[in-house]
């Protein structure tokens, strides 16, 4: 590094080729740092370019019938389960409305769950809200949803995009406050990537800035040893 | 065509299939070298589409550097996951490696596909006017998805030669970009 940049780091940071411990060092950098995050974002744009490098292949001819049967069998599946996606947003319909009446309407079947329970509790709640987590260059196809109330100390986390990790490897979740990461829950993602679960923190929400989850050993850590995966704002709506 | 699908048309994955699905396949099997496992991957990458249709942000990045994106994970992911096959620096030749797409198979959107073709082939272009160690790292690290320190592992060479290729040769693969003209932003624009 150069005057406490991470220049030297960039093209392998997008390129996927640092260990976690120099994945967390940029990622930490990269918060604070203007200059060097143009330097990711224009390193990124070639490292893009190499998802178009390898020449066009045919795929087997039965393969697109394969993909919409696929695709298909999982909406059947969904609505079978009642666990489909939220309706589409219309104007008459606000999104976040729209996602409440689904989770809402989520929560009638098992009673039981702890998780649902946490959510309808929440739901009731008019202050809940709806934090949006989404995945970095680490896990961009990871997304999630934080809902609590800022006034409260506890929330659910739904997230879906969780890539497997080794055996001795866990998610961690994050509340930081100003600046300085609280360790929280440590989960594995269900098989499908998903997972939803209850978030308890130490005091009250409005006192932490950011929800993150990052890599971390099956046991927790301390303070984030890995590469940050999913990160929201916890910004008063 | 991603708003009728986030509205419950499942119909349109077969529109969006022919529109995409080869690049996704294409990238897969780069990756994983295996077609059965290439077809799993672009199944996958479908369904996550459909999954995530309702969240999917355009500010955020085009439909199909979203779905490459994806692909290159779960292909990546698929590659550690099995961890059995060692990886070989010989099998990033593109030239020679792989069933090239025939003329008469660019259906369904004939300009298109020789677009992207012919961006494939600049991009290669560009790689191949990097010294084979530079362009060697960087498709270890790329599709091999291999950290510095197994790329020198794997090559017996010292971990800093490693990342002074890496570095070098990402440098002259922007110049080169430049140089056949292509830059960083195509993709957005494709």
């Amino acid at each position: 590094m150069t005057m406490g940049h991470i220049d030297d780091l960039v093209d392998a940071y997008v390129l996927g080729a640092l260990d976690l411990n120099e994945v967390a060092e940029v990622e930490a950098h990269l918060t604070m740092c203007d200059q060097c995050r143009a330097l990711v974002e224009t390193a990124q744009r070639v490292n893009t370019l190499l998802l178009y490098a390898p020449p066009p292949v045919l795929p087997p001819s039965g393969l697109r019938l394969r993909v919409i049967s696929r695709v298909r069998q999982e909406a059947e599946q969904a609505r079978a389960s009642e666990i489909s996606r939220p309706p589409a947003a219309t104007s008459e319909d606000p999104p976040r409305q729209n996602l409440i009446h689904w989770l809402r309407s989520l929560t009638r079947p098992r009673p039981a769950d702890p998780v649902l329970n946490g959510l309808a509790r929440l739901l009731a709640d008019p202050g809940c809200t709806i934090w949006e987590m989404t995945g970095t260059e680490s896990l961009p196809d990871a997304h999630a949803r934080f809902i609590a109330t800022r006034q409260g100390s506890e929330g659910v986390l739904m997230a879906n995009g969780l890539a497997p990790l080794s055996a001795d490897r866990a998610y961690q979740v994050w509340l930081l406050q100003d600046g300085t990461p609280i360790p929280n829950v440590v989960f594995q993602p269900n098989a499908d990537g998903s997972m939803r679960l209850l978030v308890r923190a130490p005091k009250q929400l409005a006192n932490f800035g950011v929800i993150a989850i990052s890599a971390e050993p099956t046991s927790g850590s301390l303070a984030p040893t890995g590469a940050i995966m999913l990160m929201g704002a916890l910004s008063s709506v | 065509m991603v708003e009728r699908l986030a509205s419950g048309d499942v119909e349109v994955i077969g529109t969006l299939y022919d529109r995409y699905g080869r690049l996704i396949y294409t990238l897969a099997l780069r990756i994983v070298h295996e077609p059965g496992i290439a077809e799993e991957i672009t199944q996958e990458v479908f369904v996550r589409l459909w999954r995530a249709a309702t969240s999917f942000q355009r500010e955020r990045g085009t439909v199909h550097s979203w779905l490459l994106r994806i692909t290159h994970n779960l292909a990546l992911n698929e590659v550690r996951r099995q961890q059995s096959r060692p990886i070989s620096a010989d099998t990033f030749d593109w030239v020679t490696d792989g069933e090239q797409l025939p003329d008469e198979q660019l259906e369904n959107d004939p300009q298109r596909m020789v677009m992207l073709r012919e961006r494939s082939a600049m991009i290669q272009s560009a790689l191949r006017q990097l010294p084979e160690p530079q362009r060697q790292v960087i498709e270890l690290a790329f599709y091999g998805g291999l950290s510095q320190a197994e790329i020198a592992a794997a090559l017996g060479f010292p971990i800093g030669t490693v990342k002074s290729r890496i570095r070098l040769g990402m440098i002259r693969l922007r110049d080169a970009l430049g140089t056949v003209g292509i830059d960083g932003r195509w993709a957005e624009m494709l």
